[in-house]
């Protein structure tokens, strides 16, 4: 029977970040991924002939550079072109062309406010100064405040100097960045609604919250605690797709001996008296295991892949208490031409980054509303990038494809669940809705692939098709991600760690869980492992 | 499709930028606050030896200059700039420091009031929520009015005899700080007699659409006296050698500085222009508090032995360092190098040997003096001497 030092479960991104790590630390790392590709939700897939997806996520800010640096992936081919700016259309004639260029910001938002324009700069300074106090986290476990040894009490005491050190001010800031909802904390700085509209945006993606909810300031921050080289913020286009991240990740992890399998979907994770020892593929192939990584979303690793019989009383409960509810859905378009928005001049360099038609955060609210309802979106807030404006690799010469992400579609509908005439009406209403925003778009149309939460599920394995592995609210951060026993990726199953997104610090394709999971798993085998090899 | 094209040009010229680049023969430019300007037209020597012995002219576009207006302006202004702004008299002007709620400086400005409604309030910073928030409950409107006001200096000690000579009749009167509204042909301008420089000035202030006009007949009159244009290099020289600390360079506005980056008016030398003894103004409780406990740092002007200007930045005191350098300049004024320096409050006291890292390694020894390191009696004297 094969064996290996770590068998790391799903090759999505924290999957073969936290491969490549433990490959370089020179352990044996065998990588099972269920589809006949790797990726995860970090993928570029050719569905239409000559036409490159960016399937699920769609643009990179959060990978941490680090990673970048530690497993060399610029050298492994990972290309990233920053976008410029980023255009929000209020579907009544206005919009704002933000720019990455200060002064020219600066103009674009004094054309709705003066004061706004002027205030841009506070906004920035505090959103940057409360980036920088969770940064350092983020490479790291969480501390856990409720640990009495003297290591981890020095740890969490060293953090909580850190926030000391911001001073009153900044604690209180702080506290309001991690609790207030997005609108509430906008309207401590801005006036006008295009402009609150503008920065809210980023505070609806992917999460279970509406812009007045409490707790969505927090999702702005978590958007904007990346940055692309020293440029803190800003998001850029993957050349080739999301794809190409995963295949520096599997380039990287291959240079330093890993092995990756694909069409190998885990069936089981084979505990014996309390520990991971290896894993049962679907074909019922058993490979033994020093170690199982587990790069699945929580309720997955957990519930699918371990005998309950093995676990704790009450922790499956627990388990299956953490928030996962989708909220997002994906359409992936190729089209024959590129999309012109009525509303400003197709010469705008803001549109090579996203466009969203969101109206006002009182528009987003309502989507927010029909979520909750569980019904079918009637207006829901959608970006859309036109990557193809950046990379000619993603489509023929004058052709294009655009990535529309749809926010505030549940995961099931309150009528049934997502029915292909089900997906078929939400593609009619997203695509109504870009219409009307650039007529003739629909013409140009090749192809569409369109993916509701119930897909996200069954391809990429989202649970209720949450992007975020688990919602990313207070009561899910750090300590508490995803539940107390499981913040440091361990679980109650020794030698069984997690790696995806539903562990600390959270969902983007950050890369941060399976690099801080690789850190504990070799604090924990590589003692062990050294002991038993030959010198 | 929409007309607007705000994405044209990231840095946008001035209004006269027609005239700055028709002069600027070095082709070097800097931005300032979304603006383009020239840095250098001709050389530094040249035109700072203008600006010292004869007359120039400067783009003074790159200031966001705010129109306030309303039953209360005076005292929202002492409200807002530490309890003094708001006392400037009808054809007066006066320096202004606004700080924070916690006193940390946001920037130093002028506050100009050319007849009783109108008052301008002109900053090196972009700020107009933090004016619009601080005007709560003040009958006082605040405009922006930076894209509509042309303003350009006329400096040196002939700058006087310059303008006299392009018609600005009756400037020989105008005492220091004074502001006065003159017709230049059919154009209005607005002169104030101030100069950041040390020396001699005048800013001329127009609308946008008589800005050439006003400028190229300026120019022309005073063709007698050779005006020189002067780049914002040479002017930054200047301001330096009049012991002015600059936005961005020697602090950063409290509204967007990091938190080790804040600095008081107390701890800039500005302590002047805050008076602590009148009623409540903004930041007024956390400088008392300051001037009671002390402040633990100080921008304090240094000299440096040698000609050559030392790379390192850091000020050290045997082998402790004290202190950053901020700004530094070869002074032709002073024939030796000149600067600003944050240093922490144990390390001022006369006699007090420090040095920076020359370009060969070795330390070059530095002393504190006292700021300005130049000053010009002519700008003080009015009518001021015609040269």
């Amino acid at each position: 029977m094969e064996r290996f030092d770590v068998i790391v479960i799903g090759a999505g991104h924290n999957g073969l970040t936290a491969a490549a790590y433990l490959a370089r630390a020179g352990l044996s790392v065998l990588v099972l991924e269920k589809n006949d590709y790797i990726g995860g939700a970090a993928v570029s897939r050719e569905v239409e002939p000559g036409f490159i997806y960016s399937s699920c996520s769609y643009a990179l800010s959060l990978l941490r550079p680090e990673i970048v640096r530690d497993l060399d992936l610029t050298l492994h081919g990972l290309r990233v072109v920053p976008y410029e700016g980023s255009v929000t259309l209020m579907g009544d004639g206005r919009y704002i062309a933000s720019s990455s260029h200060p002064d020219v910001m600066r103009r674009e938002l004094a054309r709705h406010s003066g004061s706004d324009a002027d205030a841009y700069h506070r906004y920035g300074r505090d959103m940057r100064r409360q980036a920088d106090i969770i940064a350092p986290w983020l490479m790291q476990s969480p501390p856990d405040p409720a640990a009495l040894s003297p290591t981890k009490i020095r740890k969490t005491l060293s953090l909580l100097a850190d926030m000391r050190s911001l001073g009153q001010e900044g604690l209180e800031g702080a506290i309001r960045f991690w609790t207030l909802s997005a609108s509430d904390l906008l309207d401590r700085y801005f006036d006008s609604d295009v402009v609150k509209a503008h920065l809210a945006a980023s505070a609806v993606i992917g999460t279970g919250l509406g812009p007045m909810s409490p707790g969505s300031a927090y999702i702005m921050l978590h958007h904007r605690i990346g940055g692309l080289d020293g440029a803190a913020g800003s998001w850029g286009h993957v050349r080739g797709g999301m794809g190409t991240v995963s295949h520096a990740l599997a380039a990287s992890l291959k240079s330093f001996g890993g092995e990756i399998r694909t069409s190998s979907g885990v069936s089981e994770v084979k505990v014996s008296k309390k520990r991971a020892v290896g894993v049962v593929l679907e074909d019922g192939t058993q490979i033994d295991a020093g170690a199982v990584v587990s790069g699945l979303e929580l309720k997955r690793s957990v519930l699918s892949l371990l005998d309950w019989n093995a676990l704790p009383k009450g922790f499956t409960d627990r388990v299956s208490e953490f928030r996962t509810r989708g909220s997002s859905a994906k359409l992936n378009i190729a089209l024959d031409g590129l999309p012109e928005f009525k509303d400003l001049p197709h010469d705008c360099p803001s549109l090579d980054g996203d466009i969203r038609l969101c109206g006002t955060i009182s528009d987003m609210e309502r989507a927010y509303d029909d979520w909750k309802e569980k019904v079918m979106p009637r207006d829901p807030y959608i970006e859309m990038v036109v990557p193809s404006r950046l990379d000619p690799t993603l489509a023929p010469p004058g052709k294009h494809v655009a990535s529309v992400f749809v926010q505030y579609v549940p995961d099931t509908l309150i009528g049934g669940s997502w029915t292909d005439a089900n997906r078929a009406k939400l593609e009619e209403v997203v695509l109504n809705k870009i219409e009307r925003a650039a007529p003739g778009f629909r013409n140009k149309i090749r192809h569409v692939e369109t993916r509701t939460p119930a897909e996200l599920e069954s391809e990429i394995g989202l649970t209720q098709g949450n992007i975020f592995h688990g919602e990313l609210t207070l009561d899910q951060l750090l300590f508490n991600r995803p539940l107390p026993e499981l913040a440091h990726y361990r679980t109650p199953v020794h030698g069984y760690y997690l790696c995806g997104s539903s562990t600390h610090p959270g969902g983007g394709v950050m890369g941060a869980p399976g690099a801080n999971a690789a850190n504990t798993i070799l604090a924990d085998i590589s003692p062990r492992l050294l002991r038993s090899r030959p010198a | 499709m929409t007309g607007d094209r705000t994405w044209d040009l990231a840095v946008q010229p001035t209004p006269l930028h027609l005239r700055t680049s028709q002069f600027n023969v070095a082709n070097r430019w800097t931005d300032e606050l979304g603006w383009t300007l020239p840095s250098v037209y001709s050389s530094i020597a040249s035109e700072h030896a203008a600006l010292r012995n004869a007359c120039t002219m400067s783009d003074l576009t790159a200031l966001a200059t705010y129109s306030l207006r309303g039953a209360d302006v005076g005292s929202y202004l002492n409200r807002l700039a530490g309890g003094t702004a708001g006392t400037v008299k009808v054809g007066a002007s006066r320096r202004a420091v606004m700080c924070d709620d916690r006193g940390g400086l946001i920037a130093e400005g002028v506050v100009m009031r050319a007849d009783t409604a109108d008052w301008k309030l002109t900053l090196p910073v972009r700020c107009l929520d933090w004016l619009t928030l601080s005007a709560r409950g003040f009958d006082c409107d605040i405009e922006d009015v930076s894209d509509h006001v042309c303003a350009f200096a006329v400096e040196g000690p002939s700058s006087c005899a310059a303008l006299l000579a392009a018609g600005f009749a009756g400037l020989e009167a105008l005492r220091p700080g004074g502001v006065r509204q003159l017709k230049v042909g059919s154009a209005g301008v607005t002169v104030m007699r101030r100069s950041a420089t040390g020396g001699l000035g005048y800013e001329v202030r127009c609308a946008v659409s008589d800005a050439l006009f006003v400028f190229d007949r300026t120019r022309r009159g005073a063709e007698l006296f050779r005006p020189v244009l002067a780049g914002e290099q040479v002017r930054s020289l200047a301001r330096l050698e009049a012991g002015h600390c600059r936005l961005r360079t020697d602090y950063e506005s409290a509204l967007i500085a990091r938190e080790v980056d804040r600095r008081s008016p107390l701890e800039l030398g500005l302590g002047h222009l805050v008076n602590l003894d009148v009623g409540p103004f903004t930041g007024k409780a956390a400088l008392v508090r300051q001037k009671r406990e002390g402040a633990h740092r100080a921008l304090v002007g240094i000299e440096l032995d040698g000609a050559s200007l030392p790379e390192g930045r850091l000020l050290s005191m045997s082998t402790e360092i004290v202190g950053r350098i901020s700004s530094l300049g070869w002074s032709p004024a002073r024939k030796r190098i000149i600067g600003l320096a944050d240093v922490r409050a144990a390390s001022l006291g006369v006699n007090r040997q420090l040095s920076a890292t020359g370009s060969d390694g070795r330390p070059v020894s530095a002393r504190i003096v006292p700021r300005p390191f130049y000053v010009c009696p002519n700008a003080h004297r009015t009518p001021p001497d015609a040269h």
